[in-house]
């Protein structure tokens, strides 16, 4: 990152230990701080214990799916802002409600590309971060 | 073409990078050793094959603290530069050794008894990278030596005395704790090496990722009907964002072809475009300039190659004319079973470096994707032409019959599908609409011959046979499967907005739309061509007619359509136009079949 500020912390939360390991990877060397975890509940605990600024969440992931991660951190005020961006299957779509009940702001189909996630992922972060002047 | 004959795999490209470190050590794995000497009471240094220093323990307490301060620096002290000397003397002794010891003992000369040091060797593939030195104070008998080396490094000997017996470890203790250390880095260096192996599986598994995400979207590309240097374009754009490439060119046919498409006759325009080219990127040649680097690889190389790098292009006599813009340059036939469709270049490197062999992995996956998909455009085209000439041969043979109803098909098909476009219906229904009108009379080839070119009226029994061709027509061709949605186009065009046509007696809507279109295309060009029993009408008389039976025989708003396209120009094209409507089989009229849409029938507006 160009001017050194507090690193932007991302939690990456995947079942499949290979996906986890090129996306934190991948985000890592792009300069963020990332922390991962495996399933859908430990997503939540880390959510809430290390207030990240960015979830990153795949769908299907046993104890609790994306969807339900991403619902449960919205009903939460200490998580509700936090924005998501989703891995899916290909040809998995959200439907406009699961939408409006969370925070997802963009879904990307599987396999996805590692350029593509920290492409999503900055502008996300850049967009919410306050403009200086 | 001799110079030609040099182009030969580039020996150095197309390998892995090696994994570099840039110190023989990482900082991380010897902080963690530092640590563990430190709570020994040691002090350690890195130090690399050219004998310079590479990292110290900072923290390692105020003796130590106190020794190190001029360390690199600049500034020398005796006791950095009897340092200095003792590595410099290890590297002096041997360069390279496989029969190093563990742990090399080292005389710190100005104070042997009151320091012990050793060096512990680190081997990067088992060739010596540097030391690892650690030192350590002793109680040792020489205190003068001590004081006195105190003196000549700027250092209150009795401070130093006091600060040393915290400091001071037992020599015979020093055996120990240079194995253990020596162990240490050992492990170390393996740590080193198994995550310098991760962070390249890593990179590795990231390319795969990108690649297969790649495939997928090119894929869903390929499986859109297009022309092949349509797909290409849009191709070649989704592997510019994933690779090295800074450009990427195709050239398609297999060299025979390109020869004859060289433009060696007339003078070419510099910025002249060719059918068979595609270039894609900020860095791609001109198309001419593609063209000449084909003629050149393919003159060369006669492509038996399975890929050609060339990494230093400036290097090769061939390719001097393209020094201008010129640098790194990958081939790949674009080959399926053997043939040779056509050649896929990348051209230089965006970030200035050599193509690797994970660079030609990726266009290799890619190429062959594109293969395939160019051997199917190319079979499915083939599949195309030759049913359309089938098709057409059909429907000949029906117009055959009757001199005087000689192109009627194609007239009647051409009118009917530029209705269909003047109404606003779908590309795709246009082209079914087309197919239905060429095939809207096959039944006729039921008819008897005698009724079909009798001169005067027909008799009721004659006219009741002719009346059955819509039928007949549509039990032919109900057994393909992929026409059936055009039957209706061909039972119900003698039907009339009154009801009182034939075959059913259908009226208004209830005549499909495809049924309603060829029947005023039909009545059109009867009624402009000659016939047995008469003479061409004049069009004016013919637009007269439609407007006069609109609402009656025809559905009006189809013969409002017609009137305002304007039934001169409509005659006048379709004149210059049904002579042999070749690039049908590609892009039009089958595809519409072929693709099979999901929903089936077209248009029922």
């Amino acid at each position: 990152m160009e001017c050194e500020m507090q690193a932007k912390k991302i939690l990456v939360c995947d079942d499949e230990p290979h996906i986890l390991h090129v996306v934190s990877t991948k985000l890592r060397n792009a300069g963020y701080e990332v922390i991962t975890a495996p399933d859908g509940e430990e997503g939540f605990e880390a959510a809430k214990a290390q207030k990240p600024d960015l979830i990153l969440t795949d769908y299907q992931m046993p104890f609790l799916s994306g969807l339900e991660l991403a619902v449960k951190l919205q009903a939460d005020p200490q998580t509700a802002e936090i924005p998501l961006i989703m891995l899916t299957a290909r040809g998995y779509s959200l439907e406009s409600g699961d939408l409006k009940n969370s925070n997802i702001r963009k879904v990307l189909p599987k396999p996805f590309s590692p350029r593509e996630v920290l492409a999503s992922v900055q502008a996300i972060l850049n967009a919410t971060e306050a403009p200086v002047v | 073409m001799n110079a030609s004959s040099e182009l030969v795999m580039d020996p150095s490209a197309g390998r892995l990078p090696a994994p570099s470190f840039s110190r023989c050590l990482s900082d991380r794995q010897f902080q963690r050793i530092a640590h563990y000497a430190r709570a020994r009471g040691l002090w350690v240094s890195l130090w690399n094959d050219r004998a310079s220093l590479v990292a110290e323990d900072t923290e390692a307490g105020p003796f130590w603290g106190a020794w190190r301060k001029p360390l690199g620096t600049g500034v020398t002290s005796p006791f950095v530069q009897a340092l200095e000397q003792s590595v410099r003397n290890l590297s002096i002794d041997s360069t390279t050794t496989r029969s190093d010891p563990d742990f090399i003992p080292v005389v710190f000369e100005p104070a042997a008894d009151d320091f012990a040091s050793v060096a512990i060797p680190i081997h990067i593939r088992r060739r010596r990278a540097g030391f690892l030195l650690a030192i350590a104070a002793t109680a040792g008998s020489g205190d003068e030596d001590f004081v006195r080396l105190c003196g000549r490094c700027g250092l209150d000997g009795a401070t130093m005395r006091r600060l040393r017996e915290s400091a001071v470890v037992h020599r015979e203790s020093v055996g120990q704790w240079a194995g253990m250390l020596a162990l240490a880095v050992e492990q170390s260096r393996e740590l080193d090496v198994v995550q310098g192996e991760l962070a390249s599986l890593s990179n590795n598994l990231e390319s795969t990722y990108e690649e297969l995400h790649l495939i997928y979207e090119i894929s869903r590309l390929m499986g859109i009907p297009q022309k092949p240097t349509q797909m290409l374009e849009r191709v070649s754009r989704e592997l510019l964002e994933v690779s090295r490439c800074a450009g990427l060119a195709f050239v398609l046919g297999n060299g025979g072809e390109c020869e004859l498409s060289w433009p060696s006759a007339e003078p070419v325009k510099p910025d002249q475009t060719f059918e068979h080219v595609v270039q894609v990127g900020q860095a791609a040649p001109s198309c001419i300039d593609v063209l000449r680097l084909d003629k050149c690889i393919l003159a060369a190389q006669k492509l038996e190659a399975d890929h050609i790098v060339i990494n230093k292009a400036c290097d090769r006599p061939e390719f001097s004319w393209a020094a201008a813009w010129l640098r790194h340059l990958v081939a790949l036939p674009l080959r399926l079973d053997g043939e040779l469709l056509g050649m896929l270049y990348g051209i230089n490197v965006i970030d200035g470096g050599d193509y690797t062999s994970i660079d030609i992995q990726l266009l290799k996956a890619v190429s062959d994707r594109i293969s395939a998909a160019l051997k199917n455009q190319n079979l499915y085209d083939d599949l195309a032409d030759l049913l359309l000439g089938l098709m057409h041969a059909l429907v000949n043979s029906v117009d055959a019959k009757d001199p005087y109803t000689y192109g009627h098909s194609e007239r009647v098909a051409y009118f009917s599908r530029a209705i269909a476009q003047a109404a606003g219906l779908p590309a795709i229904d246009c082209e079914r609409v087309y197919l239905a009108g060429l095939l809207h009379d096959v039944g006729k080839i039921g008819v008897p011959d005698a009724i079909l070119t009798k001169p005067g009226k027909l008799t009721t029994e004659e006219f009741d046979a002719l009346k059955k061709h819509p039928e007949i027509g549509e039990r032919i061709l109900s057994h393909i499967r992929q026409l059936r949605d055009l039957l209706p186009g061909v039972m119900y065009h003698h039907e009339r907005m009154d009801g009182r046509g034939y075959p059913h007696g259908l009226s208004g809507k209830d005549i499909p739309l495809l049924g309603r279109i060829i029947c005023l295309a039909d009545s059109f060009d009867a009624m402009t061509s000659n016939r047995t029993y008469r003479a061409a009408l004049p069009i004016a008389v013919a637009a007269a007619e439609i407007r006069r039976c609109s609402g009656t025989q025809f559905d009006p708003a189809l013969a409002d359509v017609l009137l305002k396209i304007g039934p001169k120009q409509l005659f006048e094209e379709a004149k210059q136009n049904t002579r042999g409507d070749t690039d049908l089989g590609r892009m039009g009229a089958l595809c519409s079949v072929l693709s099979g849409r999901p929903g089936g029938a077209p248009a029922r507006a």
